[in-house]
């Protein structure tokens, strides 16, 4: 004679009886993946290497700014890179860019009177949610809201910008050698260039 | 042997394996030249089992010297004297080099027999080598090296490579004609 | 056609090729008709070598100096006909002197370099129109 045992429906783990310290009676006749837990710690913010400091101009390399030489103004909590154009010489605004992508050059921008707002961190450049989720569609009809730079994020332009044009000022030619594009030409050979 | 290379001077020293009839035999010194111990080892059996009746199964190595030359900071004329078989018999020669260390002057005899003569290393035996004075040097193209007041240009050269250009002679096509005279 | 290089005893020469690349030596002795014995040490200090003709460039400069002469005699030799000094004035060591520095600069020198460049030749350019008209 057959034994028929309710299952209780599709795969599901029978809740444990947890609340009274209790293994539960029977195993679950299904497997059912458990994620498994990390054991690492929270991971410590990534090194940068020495050659990028506070003041180092560096070279980008990618993205829509790539051969744009901008200021570097700190290193972020999640390792990567604050940087600023300044906005006014070369049109990089303050963003976030992986060091893994940039060169850093040997000359420095004195940057010690340079205060960034503490609300500018990781989180400030984070997209929103719903800027992350306009999709094609709505792109392709022509509806999806324009990006907008908030008022906040100008006000904090200018407030960094203020003070870093001054130090770029004092350099001569510095302003025009940030304003320019980083560019290989013929017999140019990056192994063998210093920065 | 089978490859030349740069050639050094080894001292080896053999005997035949002790026996019990005879606990002590006699020890011979070889000093030869080839690229490394391993040939000299080779080549003192070829040469010692011409004199004696010896071989390596029933012999043994008992010391094997690199020789090096102490001045190596002068040149000097060396004379070779060799034996060598060609493809139609066996001759003898004197050669001479200029060189900074005999090993070099020999490496030197080793190839300069291997283009003018198509002679391996194997069919060469050096029988004597020497270092000459200036006035004990016979061969004439040596002897215009060997003249105190002795100075010649570089007439024809080709010229370097450019900056990040190959060099001329290394390109496979060009427009220009290679400068060869430099003053 | 007259020759004014020549290889001798004595004849400063610029190593173009290996580690010695770009240190000047003085011949001491000719070994056979592709090398030579020559000797850094009055100079950049290369060692003492058998060097082949086409891995150097004669110079215009020469010492008066022995067959086979050692560091010592070749370091007064130097001395007593200025070579260093008139090697460093020649517009060859100058060329090269000025490759070495370009070679080194930064980025941000590179580009005062060639800001410079720019205002020189505009200069030029200017004063050559005036003449001009």
């Amino acid at each position: 004679m057959a034994i028929f045992v309710a299952t209780g429906g599709p795969k599901k783990a029978p809740k444990t009886a947890a609340s009274k310290g209790k293994s539960p009676r029977m195993y679950p006749a299904d497997d059912v993946p458990v994620p498994k837990k990390s054991r690492k710690a929270t991971k410590a913010a990534p090194k940068v290497r020495g050659s990028i400091t506070p003041g180092t101009v560096v070279i980008l390399l990618s993205g829509h700014f790539r051969g744009k030489r901008v200021v570097c103004l700190k290193v972020l909590k999640s390792g990567l890179l604050l940087v600023s154009g300044p906005f006014k010489i070369n049109g990089v605004p303050l963003k976030r860019v992986n060091p893994a992508y940039v060169i850093a050059t040997s000359t420095k921008v004195d940057v010690s009177k340079v205060s960034v707002p503490a609300s500018v961190d990781d989180a400030y450049f984070a997209r929103s949610e719903a800027a992350a989720s306009a999709g094609e569609e709505k792109f392709f009809k022509g509806d999806a809201s324009k990006a907008v730079v908030s008022d906040q994020r100008k006000a904090d332009q200018k407030a960094v910008d203020a003070a870093l044009m001054k130090a770029v000022g004092s350099t001569p030619v510095l302003k025009q050698y940030l304003n320019a594009k980083f560019t290989l030409t013929n017999n140019d050979r990056p192994h063998n260039m210093v920065f | 042997m089978t490859v030349a290379g740069v050639m050094k001077q080894f001292q080896v020293v053999g005997r035949k394996a002790p026996t019990e009839e005879v606990a002590n035999p006699e020890a011979f010194r070889i000093v030869l030249f080839a690229p490394n111990a391993v040939i000299a080892k080779s080549k003192f059996w070829y040469f010692m089992h011409q004199f004696r009746k010896m071989k390596k199964s029933t012999g043994e190595i008992l010391d094997v010297v690199e020789i090096v030359e102490k001045n190596t900071s002068q040149v000097k004329n060396y004379g070779i004297w060799i034996r060598y078989d060609s493809r139609s018999g066996t001759h003898n020669m004197y050669r001479e080099y200029r060189d900074v260390a005999l090993t070099g002057a020999v490496t030197q005899l080793y190839d300069e027999m291997a283009g003018r003569h198509r002679t391996r290393p194997r069919s060469i035996q050096i029988i004597r080598t020497a270092a000459l004075k200036t006035e004990d040097v016979k061969r004439v193209d040596m002897l215009q090296y060997t003249s105190k007041d002795q100075k010649f240009p570089l007439p024809h050269r080709v010229h370097q490579a450019k900056r990040g250009a190959k060099a001329l002679s290394d390109r496979t096509f060009t427009t220009v004609r290679p400068t060869t005279f430099f003053k | 056609m007259v020759f004014e290089r020549y290889v001798e005893v004595g004849r400063v020469a610029l190593v173009n090729y290996g580690d010695s690349k770009g240190e000047l030596v003085t011949i001491v002795d000719v070994v056979d008709g592709n090398k030579c014995l020559v000797d850094g040490a009055a100079a950049g200090g290369a060692p003492r070598q058998v060097i082949s003709y086409s891995r150097i460039n004669l110079t215009d400069l020469k010492v008066a100096l022995g067959r086979g002469a050692k560091g010592k005699a070749q370091k007064a030799a130097w001395k007593a006909a200025g070579t260093q000094a008139a090697w460093d004035s020649s517009s060859w060591a100058k060329r090269l002197a000025n490759k070495k520095t370009r070679a080194g600069l930064n980025d941000f020198s590179k580009f005062k370099v060639m800001c410079a460049k720019k205002s020189k030749s505009a200069a030029v350019a200017k004063k050559l129109k005036s003449y001009k008209k």
